[in-house]
């Protein structure tokens, strides 16, 4: 199941958002060692100040297993404050048609469902709910930066990253941006590779964000 | 508890300043039955001041911080050595103090403060900030209080530490040093790629104020060119995707 969470909507679901960031925790800290901001079990860095809308999904006990960040590429984004060196000196994005991604995190359990390409469910759910999210919004693309191995994941899922530039090593990850695609047909493709042919924010919600 | 939550998001974002930010954390840690509050946010570099925000009595905190108390504040000390929430204070938890320690307790508890639960917040570097609900006595209130909402009041501590980042620190941190607001931007730009006369262009400066700032961000980096400044800074970005 899939949840949006924007600003307004904080206090109503401020356990799922203290789930999220224990699971960012877990994915950041704990799995992948980076250097970012903790206390005790919550990982929260600075773009979180800027009320960004996340995307969560969780599994069928209710346990917040996926998430994804986005935030407006017209304000602070990652990729201009933080991630400059990966745009080979391109000017950031900066529209009102391409928002940007980040913290995408997954910990699934070792029995998760996979679909046919052998990517997990949940991960087509956390795609999908991203091109879902662009169409109601009217957004061209979702500009983000990754690693390599993300970016293999969304070309299995063929969803694949148009790269800006080339990979930079940062920290202990090899980091890559690239955009998105946010279209029609990127979301009929992602239906058909994940075999999830009915929406996956409820129509309400998609609606309320538009 | 979640409209409390919300009232304090949306009054952190509309925040601009100290008065706003000390006022809104005191009303949301009000709402839990927490009567008292300190935010302290420790300096980059040891000798320059460590940052403030509190509802404590303002004769404490003049004291405290001219004292340079945070240095050696058993509290914070225990902040940073962990990143797990304590209590202290009244049997919480168990701290061997020195001479000056316990004299410093018992200054603090002249102004009422006696016990508290304290956040502790850390990036890959270390200890970088704390929180601290205090009262003058473990009365019902605060301990149902703490017990509670704990864990709100631990999410409510990063948020409010990330937005008082953000709003108060003209100074950007570059691997532990600390560049003006200026000579961040113009290092931004060349991170970017700019060449110097483009980032003049973009921040509406002279060429020659640009190659100024870079200048003075190269020797506060302890670097000799441009490029490694980059590399300093695109190395130090604490945050990753």
């Amino acid at each position: 199941m899939m949840q949006l969470i924007s600003q307004d909507h904080y206090g109503e679901f401020v356990e799922e958002l203290a789930d999220m960031h224990r699971l960012r925790y877990r994915v950041f800290k704990q799995r992948l060692d980076w250097d970012v901001q903790v206390s005790g079990d919550l990982e929260v860095d600075d773009f979180d100040a800027f009320h960004p809308i996340y995307l969560l999904q969780r599994g069928r006990d209710g346990r917040v297993q996926g998430c994804v960040r986005l935030l407006p590429s017209t304000g602070p984004t990652m990729l201009r404050d933080a991630f400059g060196v990966l745009l080979n000196g391109e000017s950031p994005p900066a529209s009102p048609s391409i928002w940007e991604s980040s913290r995408f995190a997954l910990d699934l359990r070792h029995d998760a469902a996979a679909a046919v390409s052998g990517i997990a469910r949940a991960t087509f759910e956390l795609f999908i709910g991203m091109v879902e999210f662009g169409l109601a919004r009217g957004l061209s693309s979702i500009v983000t930066v990754t690693d390599l191995r993300m970016e293999r994941i969304l070309r299995r899922a063929s969803w694949p990253l148009k790269r800006i530039g080339v990979p930079h090593a940062i920290g202990t990850t090899r980091a890559i941006a690239g955009y998105l695609e946010v279209s029609r047909d990127a979301l009929a493709r992602l239906r058909r590779e994940g075999g999830l042919e009915q929406p996956v924010l409820w129509a309400p919600v998609t609606m309320a964000t538009a | 508890m979640h409209r409390v939550f919300q009232t304090f998001i949306d009054r952190l974002s509309e925040s601009v300043d100290r008065a706003d930010l000390q006022s809104t954390l005191a009303d949301a840690a009000a709402a839990f039955g927490l009567h008292c509050f300190a935010y302290l946010s420790l300096p980059p570099r040891p000798d320059d001041k460590a940052l403030l925000i509190s509802t404590y009595p303002t004769q404490w905190t003049t004291h405290y911080l001219q004292s340079r108390y945070e240095r050696l504040d058993p509290v914070i000390l225990q902040a940073q050595r962990g990143t797990d929430p304590f209590e202290w204070g009244f049997g919480a938890g168990s701290m061997t103090l020195s001479k000056r320690q316990q004299q410093f307790f018992d200054e603090a508890a002249q102004f009422d403060i006696r016990c508290g639960f304290t956040i502790p917040i850390h990036d890959g570097r270390g200890p970088v900030a704390a929180i601290t609900f205090a009262a003058h006595e473990r009365h019902p209130v605060f301990s149902r209080g703490v017990e509670r909402h704990g864990e709100v009041l631990q999410f409510m501590a990063l948020h409010y530490h990330a937005q008082v980042r953000q709003k108060l620190s003209g100074d950007r941190i570059i691997a532990g040093v600390a560049l003006s607001p200026r000579e961040f931007d113009c290092l931004r730009w060349a991170a970017l790629g700019k060449s110097a006369g483009d980032t003049a262009d973009i921040l509406g400066i002279k060429r020659r104020t640009t190659v100024f700032h870079l200048e003075n961000a190269k020797q506060k980096l302890g670097v000799r060119t441009i490029s490694q400044a980059v590399a300093r800074y695109s190395a130090s970005m604490r945050t990753t995707p």
